[in-house]
């Protein structure tokens, strides 16, 4: 019985590679930075905008919410399809180091190297394709700000101008994020 | 005797009088505001407000001030004795001087002295009441590109590179 509910180590792993799901940790790095990232243009607007906050804070709170929910999800998808691409991509280097991890090791047999493997391209395409879908994410989100905020939106109310300009980047920026090219 | 003495005793008390009735060893004080957008405005103007502190508490009644040649009374506020103001106003940008403009300032004897002088030169030896400077920095046209290009011209190049990399790598 007890056999048949556990699942082998290297299943797990084969399950946690494929999964669209992340882990706690990853998941509160990516709201923590959506949050951050859907705060930073309520300066530009308080500040060049001339929106006071004691006036508009519904509407920043609004957008704040909305923005950081897409970013969020924004970031898991784009981690989720460029992870992959990256284990793929750094197989042969991962191999190369757990090959002379191994070299010394006379007892260990290939299904430990084989786990190990895979365990290490999994850890390393995971912390790589989470930083990169931030890192691209944000860059993306802030350039569409920017053109909408100052050079499309520039001539309407400031209300019109927050609410276009950040729904419109969050839209684009979820909207690019699943795709594969 | 008597009338010669108290003609006397009168014409030094309203000598007396009249010394005191005028400012001693004046202190000023500048405070100065001037143009400083050439991309909005077309002409420069400068308003200077003179804080005239005397040492015997008396203040000149009126207060002239000789700016670019030019001899002006200076207004007054009557909520705020000791105050004068001077405006100046330029028809273009370059015509208010840039840096520091020396003002020289005249009272009601100092002004009817120049008044009286018929030359040039006999003007320059007339000593004023006081002499002030005020600072003009220059009116300036802001920078040549918008701060929102600079900025969109950043991110962009950053999401550029970010843009070659995830082509890389998705490839």
């Amino acid at each position: 019985m007890s056999n048949q509910r556990s699942i082998p180590r290297d299943d797990d792993l084969l399950l946690q590679d494929f999964s669209r799901n992340v882990t706690n940790k990853a998941w509160a790095l990516f709201f923590g930075n959506a949050a951050i990232v859907s705060a930073i243009p309520l300066w530009l607007f308080w500040r060049i905008h001339q929106m006071e906050i004691t006036s508009y804070f519904i509407h920043f709170i609004i957008g704040t919410a909305i923005s950081t929910y897409f970013l969020n999800s924004a970031y898991q998808n784009m981690k989720f399809i460029l992870k992959h691409k990256i284990a793929q991509k750094r197989e042969e280097a991962i191999n190369r180091e757990i090959t002379k991890l191994f070299a010394n090791d006379k007892n260990a047999n290939k299904k430990d190297k084989d786990d190990r493997i895979l365990a290490r391209k999994n850890e390393v395409a995971d912390f790589e394709a989470t930083t990169f879908s931030i890192f691209y994410n944000n860059a993306f989100y802030l350039v569409c700000l920017i053109v909408l905020s100052f050079f499309v939106f520039k001539n309407f109310s400031p209300t019109v101008n927050y609410l276009f300009s950040v729904g419109l980047s969050t839209a684009m920026v979820f909207l690019f994020s699943t795709g594969e090219k | 005797m008597l009338c010669l003495s108290s003609t006397i005793f009168t014409f030094l008390a309203l000598l007396a009088f009249a010394k005191g009735e005028n400012c001693e060893s004046p202190q000023f004080k500048i405070t100065s505001y001037s143009t400083k957008d050439a991309r909005l405005t077309a002409e420069s103007a400068a308003q200077v407000e003179i804080t005239v502190k005397c040492k015997n508490g008396k203040q000149p009644s009126t207060l002239y001030a000789d700016i670019n040649g030019q001899v002006v009374p200076c207004a007054q506020s009557a909520g705020s004795p000791g105050k004068y103001y001077l405006g100046v106003s330029a028809a273009t940008h370059k015509q208010l001087a840039k840096g520091r403009t020396s003002v020289k300032l005249y009272d009601d004897d100092t002004y009817s002295t120049l008044r009286k002088t018929r030359t040039d030169d006999a003007a320059k030896a007339v000593k004023p009441f006081g002499e002030v400077d005020f600072y003009h920095p220059g009116a300036s046209f802001g920078p040549w590109l918008p701060s929102e290009f600079i900025a969109v011209i950043g991110f962009g190049l950053v999401w550029w590179a970010a843009y070659r990399e995830r082509s890389k790598i998705l490839a």
